[in-house]
């Protein structure tokens, strides 16, 4: 079957970026003009499709696009295209465009990889113009999050004070593997206790019964202990060591969320249905997934040795990472709560109903509003809020996906 | 010798702590990490355990915690209520703290004041072999004169945002307080009824009849699930013809197949309760009556409640399981014969009418017609559904001395009939006759208290958010040369975005010839 026009505008889009990416790239190691003007280009020629395929699917489906998983990514890359544009503009700096980029390819990416039928049915819930302003205004704060998040990652991996810029960056394996070599004692006390637990995974993968289901259940569970032996390894005073691996894992985690998020879209896997153990399980493949993710990154870093060469300024960082998180915060205030509870009034009743999304945007806004308040008047910037924007990203991603382990009123397929 | 007292602070000392930042900061950190717990503690305990007896001291003391906490409903719970009430006065208290403060700034009239503003405390200080004169136009681009004399300009820009911090705490409180008054107050109950009945509540000052109730289905579509002749489920692929539609089904072997079926072959309004996602919206039509009187008709759709004196309407759920089948017709020839079989006469009746039978001392009225005739678990005659497939008329019959008869005549069963007095009757033949199946709307009547103060809050934050984000304050005072003194000199205030306002003052302050210089305060606490 062709697919519609508005996909095949999103697949020149996707090239588009891809080379677009991949100019900035080599910009940032040969900063030439030249790839700057022509990784502009190709993301002006990706802009635009992207643009038009957007009002295309809202004419062909007669709602606004955003009732599944592949228009909120689109949208999301969207909203990533105009912020880097916007803050590569206001601060004249392509280093920008080199750093969200890869954002963009990667929440494009996502959206490649999710079913792209354009669904015309909204369920009477979802017929609603507050649908626009909720979901818009939502997603636009998220892709703004996300910027910060990837600005925070490069800050993490490649700023260096004028005394760590002397000496020459060699990772060592020592706090991953502190970290890592926890499992086996972890899984073994846990293993013992929650057997009973444990056996009960009904775990699904292409729709067979998977029984690799009760590992991931426990390395699920294992996360939570696993998360204070990080803190141990992660000193008040970070040196730039255990900065790097902080950019590596907490990446590495938003690629485990994601990539097992899109097998759960994609239908390819399914957690054991009404039981907390879906949870875990989610938290266990995230896991999985994310400790290839953040290996896979340490290879193409080089082993950490192209993140050594890197010379970036701090401050811009800092202040995008901030400046970021300032233009989502307001956005996803105004959309994910205040427009949903009205919303909520409207189509059930009650401003606010407790049901577990609700309960993770909150989360996320209490997040980003200790994060605001922290920098602002504690005076908190640099790694600190590094970490911290990765983090409130990474909850954006469970929240995103909440759906597969929490259910609630907002479960919608 | 004068010895002063030692400065005591007149603060309380909880008032202190309430109105400070760490506090603010820890008392978001602990709601964000409860609320992250109460969601798992709905996931991991099961509402059932707490109703089995406790087994072993353990248990018992799990179930008394868990209770005491109530950990049922966690988000309603006294502790949880309690910390969004702390919330509310360390808001309130830093509202109270700040606002002499703002008021301050907004107010005061700027004036180059040494002991303040100086090449140390600025936060960006520039230095420029540029005239004032020349320098200050293009300052003024991007800033508003706030003070313009000979020994210094002072331009200024995005000053509301002075404001927005208030205003976004004002905003959050008012939204506590109308979520803390909500959820002690209000009220809440669901109620329904078929088309033609009223929705009466004890405590509601009017009354709500429901004229009818529909459902609502998306016209055929790709990827929509139907059923297909009337016999087996598959989902629309596309249209392979102006009439037809390409059709995947499974066939019995496992394997997808797909069909080309005519539009009249295929139905997506088969199933009320789930229809494969293809029902639209669910539509009551009401009005609504006080004292008998009719006030107000309205549609009460989802997203659509119906708002009338402080109550409100939802369109909350339907019951598709008992549909109430009402039925008319226009005519009725009941066939009257004697004890052996002859036809005495063909009665012709209108529905609920009466007629005297010739001959005998009896009447006999045209009763209510059910078009699937069938007996519930009482003996209750009631109709399966709307389709005429066994259908039944009531017939009555009325004699002396008060005597009355019901009986069902079946159209479907010929030959059956009915021996009321000297005579035999039979149902013979129907004209017009019409039947619909109404399913019961239910609705969910809400009566919030505190939303006033919630609808403020909304405006007010928002507001307040706008302001604090999406504008930036920022002061600069230039400070004109004095005779002999060859710089003229810049000192620029902000409390965010520096680096972009270095690069906005470095843009303006390019000017061929002359001799630029910039110091910027590292902003960022180190770490």
């Amino acid at each position: 079957m062709t697919p519609s026009l508005d996909v095949q505008l999103f697949w020149f889009s996707f090239w588009a970026y891809l080379i677009g990416w991949i100019s900035f790239t080599i910009w940032l190691a040969a900063r030439k003009k030249f790839w700057t003007t022509f990784g502009s280009v190709c993301f002006g020629l990706g802009f635009v499709p992207q643009t038009v395929a957007f009002f295309l699917r809202w004419n062909y489906t007669g709602h606004f696009p955003m009732s599944n998983m592949y228009e909120y990514m689109m949208v999301m890359s969207w909203m990533a295209v105009i912020s880097f544009s916007f803050l590569t503009w206001r601060y004249r700096n392509y280093v920008i465009s080199a750093l969200i980029s890869p954002v963009v390819i990667m929440l494009m990416v996502a959206a490649a990889l999710l079913p792209k039928d354009p669904s015309q049915q909204l369920m009477p819930a979802l017929r609603s113009s507050w649908l626009m302003i909720h979901v818009t205004l939502a997603s636009v704060g998220a892709g703004a999050f996300a910027v910060a998040a990837a600005v925070s990652f490069v800050y993490l991996l490649a700023v260096r004070s004028e005394d760590e810029a002397k000496k020459v960056f060699q990772p060592s394996m020592k706090i991953p593997l502190r970290v890592l070599v926890f499992i086996p004692l972890v899984l073994a006390i846990i293993g013992n206790v929650s057997d009973a637990l444990a056996n009960q995974s009904a775990m699904q993968l292409m729709g067979a019964p998977m029984s690799f289901g009760n590992v991931l259940t426990l390395l699920g569970i294992y996360l939570v202990p696993a998360g204070f032996v990080w803190n141990y390894s992660f000193k008040k005073t970070p040196s730039v060591e255990s900065r790097y691996w902080a950019a590596i894992a907490f990446s590495g985690l938003f690629l485990g969320a994601m990539a097992t998020g899109l097998l759960l879209s994609t239908k390819q896997v399914s957690l054991t249905s009404d039981s907390p153990l879906r949870i875990f399980e989610f938290f266990g493949m995230t896991l999985v997934f994310g400790t290839l993710g953040a290996f896979l990154l340490h290879l193409i870093l080089g082993q950490g040795r192209i993140a050594g060469k890197l010379h970036l300024d701090g401050r811009l960082l800092d202040e995008i990472n901030y400046r970021s998180v300032a233009l989502g915060y307001p956005l996803y205030t105004l959309g994910a709560l205040f427009a949903g509870a009205i919303w909520a009034e409207s189509a059930w009743g009650n401003f606010w109903s407790w049901d577990p999304k609700e309960v993770g945007a909150l989360i996320i806004w209490l997040f980003y509003s200790a994060f605001l308040h922290a920098r602002y008047q504690r005076g908190w910037s640099g790694p600190r809020t590094a970490v911290l924007a990765l983090i409130g990203f990474a909850m954006m991603m469970l929240s995103l996906f909440g759906n597969y382990f929490f259910g609630g009123l907002h479960s919608y397929n | 010798m004068t010895v002063s007292a030692p400065h005591v602070s007149r603060k309380p000392k909880l008032w202190a702590m309430l109105s400070t930042m760490k506090f603010a900061i820890w008392i978001l950190i602990i709601l964000g990490a409860l609320s992250l717990a109460s969601l798992f503690s709905n996931e991991l305990v099961d509402p059932q355990w707490m109703e089995t007896p406790a087994e072993g001291a353990g248990a018992a003391f799990g179930q008394l915690v868990y209770k005491s906490l109530e950990l049922q409903d966690p988000f309603r719970s006294w502790w949880y209520r309690g910390l969004i009430g702390i919330l509310s006065l360390s808001l309130f208290a830093c509202i109270l703290e700040r606002t002499p403060i703002v008021w301050r700034l907004w107010s005061r009239k700027p004036e180059l004041d040494p002991r303040v503003v100086n090449e140390h405390s600025a936060q960006i200080y520039l230095s420029t072999t540029e005239s004032a004169d020349s320098f200050i136009p293009r300052l003024a681009r991007s800033l508003s004169p706030r003070m313009d004399n000979p020994n210094v300009w002072v331009g200024e820009s995005g000053r509301l945002a002075l404001w927005g911090p208030l205003l976004t705490h004002l905003g959050l409180l008012l939204l506590a307080i109308g979520g803390l008054v909500g959820s002690f107050g209000g009220t809440d109950s669901r109620n329904g009824g078929y088309p033609g009945d009223t929705v009466k509540e004890e405590n509601l000052p009017f009354e709500v009849r429901i004229d009818s109730f529909r459902v609502e289905f998306y016209p055929l579509q790709p990827h929509q699930w139907v059923l297909a002749e009337g016999a087996w489920i598959g989902r629309l692929i596309e249209r392979d013809g102006q009439d037809s539609w390409k059709v995947e089904r499974r066939s019995q072997s496992g394997e997808m197949e797909y069909v080309s079926l005519q539009d009249m072959e295929l139905s997506n309004d088969w199933d009320l309760r789930d229809a494969g996602g293809n029902i639209k919206q669910y539509i009551s039509s009401v009005t609504v009556l006080e004292d008998g009187q009719e006030v107000m008709q309205r549609q009460i759709s989802v997203n659509t409640p119906l708002r009338y004196r402080g109550y409100r309407f939802y369109q909350s759920s339907y019951d598709p399981s008992q549909p109430r089948v009402s039925a008319r017709y226009d005519q009725l020839t009941v066939i009257v014969s004697d004890s052996l079989g002859n036809i005495v006469q063909r009665l012709p009746l209108r529905h609920g009418e009466t007629v005297a039978v010739p001959g005998d001392t009896i009447t006999i009225t045209a009763g209510q017609l059910i078009p699937d005739f069938k007996l519930d678990s009482r003996r209750n005659a009631l109709s399966a559904s709307a389709n005429f497939n066994n259908p039944a008329l009531e017939l009555i019959a009325k004699g002396p001395n008060g005597y009355e008869k019901k009986m069902w005549s079946f159209l479907q069963m010929q030959g059956h009939q009915l021996t009321i007095g000297n005579f035999k009757y039979e149902a013979a033949e129907v004209a017009g006759a019409e039947a619909q199946a109404d399913i019961m709307t239910i609705f969910e009547i809400r009566r919030s208290v505190g939303t006033e103060f919630l609808w403020l809050g909304f405006l007010v934050s928002s507001i307040g958010l706008i302001l604090c984000f999406y504008i930036t304050h920022r002061i600069v005072y230039v400070e004109r040369p004095s005779t002999g003194q060859p710089l003229t000199k810049v000192y620029a205030f902000t409390k965010k975005m520096v680096r972009a306002f270095e690069q906005d003052l470095a843009h303006a302050a390019e000017s061929p010839g002359a001799d630029v210089k910039m110091t910027v305060q590292p902003e960022i606490v180190s770490y």
